[in-house]
């Protein structure tokens, strides 16, 4: 927005309503004000419309193609429908988790019940080009084309990117990459250059590059798949990632367990297994940017998975023994 | 009386013997004597026969667990103790500069096994890696499981830790039948 308008906004809040808001720099703001009036701000819209935020926009008219959990206010505007805002926010957050749940295996349902279920529908899909995993993606790229280290930063936070090792240095705690997943982010705002000497601090963590780039693209992803990717092209498990210490999509190890025995396409497997293709699409996404899974060429086909009646039983026993353990 | 067997594999000191003990539901019966060769510069006892373990899953059904003396010695046992089994769990300590080589020498030992059965690996004592501020060669352990055309489980476990061991038998029967649940 402009910055006249930021600036009584922000006064606002800093007085009548401060009883609602605190203003924030947090990256992944429990609200988010943003005027869509502008490029930028239909950009953070999209970015920001499927994470935990909760979206107030600030527009000339109504959008129709707007989803309903976002606030919409008409300019001009008055304090007071700020505050009307936040008191609905404050009715959005007693949504029961088993509301979300539902509503989650709904559009699963519906998305393998689509007819023309060739691409995700729009909601399901994203571009990692303007996310951390975009941006990820290029310094590793650069870090190995030219075999030299690649810094990435992002206003505090700092990832030196080692392709020739494979590994991956930051001067933040692993568990912040979550912040930086949730920004949407530009060249403007992410700083990728080629580095000769790199950092010897010992508070720097050190992880494998498979290990980041499958975390950053499961918290990028969010249950979404990027719009490049054919829903029903075959994709191969070449390798199982870690799945007791690096993050994992739901489901990961009923999806690897299958995935490992052929190639298969994304619906095929939602359906074989009866979870939601949003854990498909996460877990795909995750794995092919961890170079852990391909694209299959025209060659490959699915061999469908025959089960052997003999020790069904067991299995699920067993089964249910671990997970009950 | 269902009895079925799933069999421990690996080098001396990965974990065998601790990874039955984790998962069984009875105290586990080891045949272990005073190392006497280079082992004993590893640990005081190692496992010379075997080493037996049990998960009771009802009255009619038991999984009995299997762990094969490290030694290569007594590679003539390995493959006759994992006739008949569900599936093989390969543990490799993976803090050592021979990681490759003993994933390369277990596969190869088990290769008849693992070509109509499921194998699943843990990679153990990683925690002597972060001690040392090294990571697991993931880079070349994957390179190695390509080239032999292997797209296996392998996950860094803790033998010690029930949730790790219970992931890693998740893993391999989800392996063997991934429609199971």
């Amino acid at each position: 927005m402009s910055p006249s308008s930021q600036k009584t906004l922000a006064g606002f809040i800093k007085t009548t309503g401060k009883k609602h808001f605190v203003l924030s720099d947090d990256l992944m703001p429990n609200v988010l004000i943003i005027d869509i009036d502008n490029t930028q701000g239909k950009q953070y819209l999209s970015h920001y419309q499927n994470s935990e935020t909760k979206l107030i926009t600030l527009s000339l008219a109504q959008q129709d193609d707007i989803p309903a959990s976002v606030i919409q206010i008409q300019k001009p505007f008055t304090g007071v429908e700020i505050l009307r805002s936040a008191e609905k926010i404050k009715e959005l957050k007693t949504t029961s988790d088993l509301e979300k749940n539902k509503a989650l295996k709904q559009s699963a349902i519906n998305e393998q019940d689509r007819p023309d279920n060739k691409q995700p529908s729009l909601s399901s899909s994203y571009d990692p080009s303007t996310t951390f995993q975009g941006m990820l993606r290029k310094a590793i790229q650069l870090s190995d084309k030219e075999n030299t280290p690649v810094l990435i930063s992002i206003q505090q936070y700092r990832i030196e990117i080692h392709a020739d090792n494979n590994t991956a240095r930051l001067n933040f705690a692993k568990k912040r990459l979550r912040t930086l997943c949730q920004f949407p982010l530009t060249d403007q705002l992410c700083d990728i250059t080629k580095i000769t000497i790199t950092s010897e601090n010992s508070d720097n963590t050190t992880i494998a590059l498979p290990e980041l780039s499958l975390d950053v693209a499961i918290l990028c992803s969010r249950g979404r798949l990027p719009k490049n990717m054919a829903i029903d092209a075959l994709y191969q498990l070449k390798k199982w990632p870690n799945l007791t210490r690096w993050s994992q999509p739901e489901s990961a190890i009923k999806i690897a367990g299958l995935w490992s025995k052929s190639p298969n396409t994304i619906t095929n497997m939602a359906r074989q297994l009866s979870i939601p293709i949003e854990h498909v699409y996460s877990f795909i996404t995750a794995a092919i940017d961890s170079n852990l899974a391909k694209q299959c060429n025209g060659i490959a086909e699915v061999i469908p998975f025959k089960t052997e009646k003999n020790n069904t039983a067991l299995f699920r026993k067993l089964l249910n023994r671990l997970k009950r353990a | 009386m269902r009895q079925y067997k799933i069999i421990f594999s690996g080098p001396v000191g990965a974990g065998k013997t601790t990874a039955i003990k984790s998962l069984s539901d009875i105290d586990v019966v080891a045949t272990e004597a005073r190392a006497t060769d280079k082992v004993k510069e590893i640990k005081e006892n190692t496992t010379v026969a075997m080493d037996y373990g049990r998960i009771n899953l009802d009255a009619e059904t038991t999984v009995h667990l299997y762990g094969t003396p490290g030694q290569q010695r007594f590679d003539f046992m390995w493959e006759i103790l994992a006739q008949g089994a569900l599936g093989l769990v390969l543990l490799i300590d993976c803090s050592v500069s021979s990681v490759i080589d003993d994933i390369d020498t277990y596969l190869s030992a088990f290769s008849n096994f693992a070509k109509t059965n499921s194998v699943v690996i843990g990679l153990t004592r990683s925690d002597l890696l972060t001690a040392s501020d090294h990571l697991i060669p993931w880079d070349a352990i994957y390179k190695k499981l390509e080239e032999d055309d292997l797209s296996i489980a392998i996950f860094e476990v803790d033998a010690r830790n029930k949730d790790d061991m219970n992931t890693l038998l998740e893993a391999l029967i989800l392996s063997i039948d991934p429609l199971v649940s």
